[in-house]
């Protein structure tokens, strides 16, 4: 049951992703869902899966977001290992600890990947990147994260 | 599936290894798209900056190798012309003597071929300076055969001396007629008055014991009696120069011919 409920949650992100890449180009900056994936697995699974897991996917979000291989995987890979470490520390059955666990972590992952775009590749980033994706993705992540079903699923305690 | 760190954990060393590998990778994967102003790629060129001192190393190394085996191949190559070269020089010296010799043989005066059957052609190759009248060297010896008292000519069958110790197998020493040592037996060509010519190391022969009852005139011409058992009879030796009368016996001063001519080549008579 769970390993279903886990498959059906990360083909809908992934579906997700797509369609927004697809068919909302400029929402694409604005939301990861691909991030709540590598969230959840970096809190719920081991230290190689987390972080190969976080380095696939990044490559997803380079490839769907249009910009430089590598640079999200990058920045997912280092986060992953962070959150796989923090993760037995923080209380994640409360609503607002996931939440600020997902946007502090897309914040600070999107401000390395910042770093490559802005500063190598002389990007202009809009404040999408560093403000509003993490803040959305915090919201929407919360929302799906934060039931109780899935609460108990991702209870790390 | 609850959380349990401890499941198949890694140690920190490996996790910080894989996680090295991992954002390794990813930077490699970023750097090949970083394009710099010289249109390559950042991955391009760090590559080409880690392999140029090896290309460097590789290319010299190779070049040192190539240009030493070249050089190699090319000095055994010229060695071995070398060799082959000296050996053709050698054919060819040797060639060239032979061909001397039998020039030197062709070139034998018609005067000398026509007398003799059988005789040795020699060239002088060294005169005793303190006696230059005394004796002279040739370059044939006993391998030539050769032997003492052997008679010598000059290239016009004019008498000059006879082989004398020391002969070798490739060199013999001539005592010339002019030598103060021996004598020689002769004629006066014109009326057969015989004596004992006798050289004094000198360019001139005096006649020993010649009777005054002949007259001899100047320029008479004098030739081999054969009587001293060396050399045979009527071979020319040279020509009066001066006659002064004595009590019983005239002295006649002779000038050989060979002494007015170039004494290079000499014709050995061999004896029989």
């Amino acid at each position: 049951m769970n390993n279903r409920f886990r498959n059906v949650f990360f083909i809908l992100m992934l579906i997700g992703q797509v369609a927004i890449a697809r068919y909302y180009q400029s929402l694409r900056f604005n939301v990861d869902l691909l991030y709540l994936v590598v969230f959840y697995i970096s809190i719920k699974s081991g230290f190689m899966k987390s972080l190969i897991s976080a380095s696939l996917i990044g490559l997803c979000s380079d490839y769907l977001s249009g910009g430089v291989m590598g640079v999200f995987s990058f920045s997912r890979t280092l986060i992953a290992f962070f959150l796989n470490i923090l993760a037995r520390f923080v209380d994640l059955k409360n609503k607002f600890f996931i939440f600020l666990g997902i946007f502090i972590s897309l914040l600070l992952s999107n401000l390395v990947a910042f770093v490559f775009y802005a500063l190598i590749f002389n990007y202009k980033i809009t404040a999408s990147l560093l403000i509003y994706q993490p803040l959305f993705t915090a919201i929407i992540g919360t929302v799906i994260l934060g039931q109780k079903k899935v609460k108990s699923l991702i209870d790390v305690s | 599936m609850p959380f349990n760190p401890g499941e198949n954990e890694l140690s920190a060393e490996k996790k910080s290894a894989v996680l090295v590998l991992i954002l390794f990778i990813n930077l490699i994967l970023i750097s090949s798209q970083i394009v710099l102003k010289n249109k390559q790629s950042l991955l391009q060129t760090v590559i080409a900056n880690m392999i140029a001192p090896l290309q460097i190393t590789f290319q010299k190394s190779s070049n040192f190798v190539s240009t030493e085996l070249s050089r190699y191949f090319f000095l055994r190559d010229i060695f071995k012309k070398y060799q082959l070269l000296k050996k053709k020089d050698i054919d060819l010296k040797i060639e060239n003597y032979s061909l001397k010799q039998q020039l030197r043989d062709l070139k034998v005066p018609g005067g000398v071929k026509g007398k003799f059957d059988r005789f040795i052609m020699a060239t002088v190759i060294a005169i005793d300076v303190n006696f230059p009248y005394g004796s002279v060297m040739i370059d044939q010896g006993m391998r030539a055969g050769l032997a003492e008292n052997d008679v010598v000519l000059n290239s016009d069958a004019e008498l000059v001396g006879k082989i004398v110790k020391p002969l070798t197998a490739f060199s013999a020493s001539v005592r010339l007629i002019t030598s103060s040592i021996g004598g020689t037996g002769a004629y006066i060509e014109s009326n057969m008055l015989e004596g004992l010519i006798k050289g004094s190391d000198g360019p001139d022969c005096s006649f020993q014991y010649l009777l005054a009852n002949k007259p001899v005139l100047l320029g008479a011409i004098v030739i081999t009696s054969g009587t001293d058992l060396i050399y045979p009879n009527y071979l020319p030796i040279g020509k009066v120069i001066k006659v002064e009368q004595d009590y019983l016996t005239q002295k006649i001063l002779i000038r050989p011919f060979f002494v007015e001519k170039p004494l290079k080549k000499l014709v050995i008579l061999p004896h029989e």
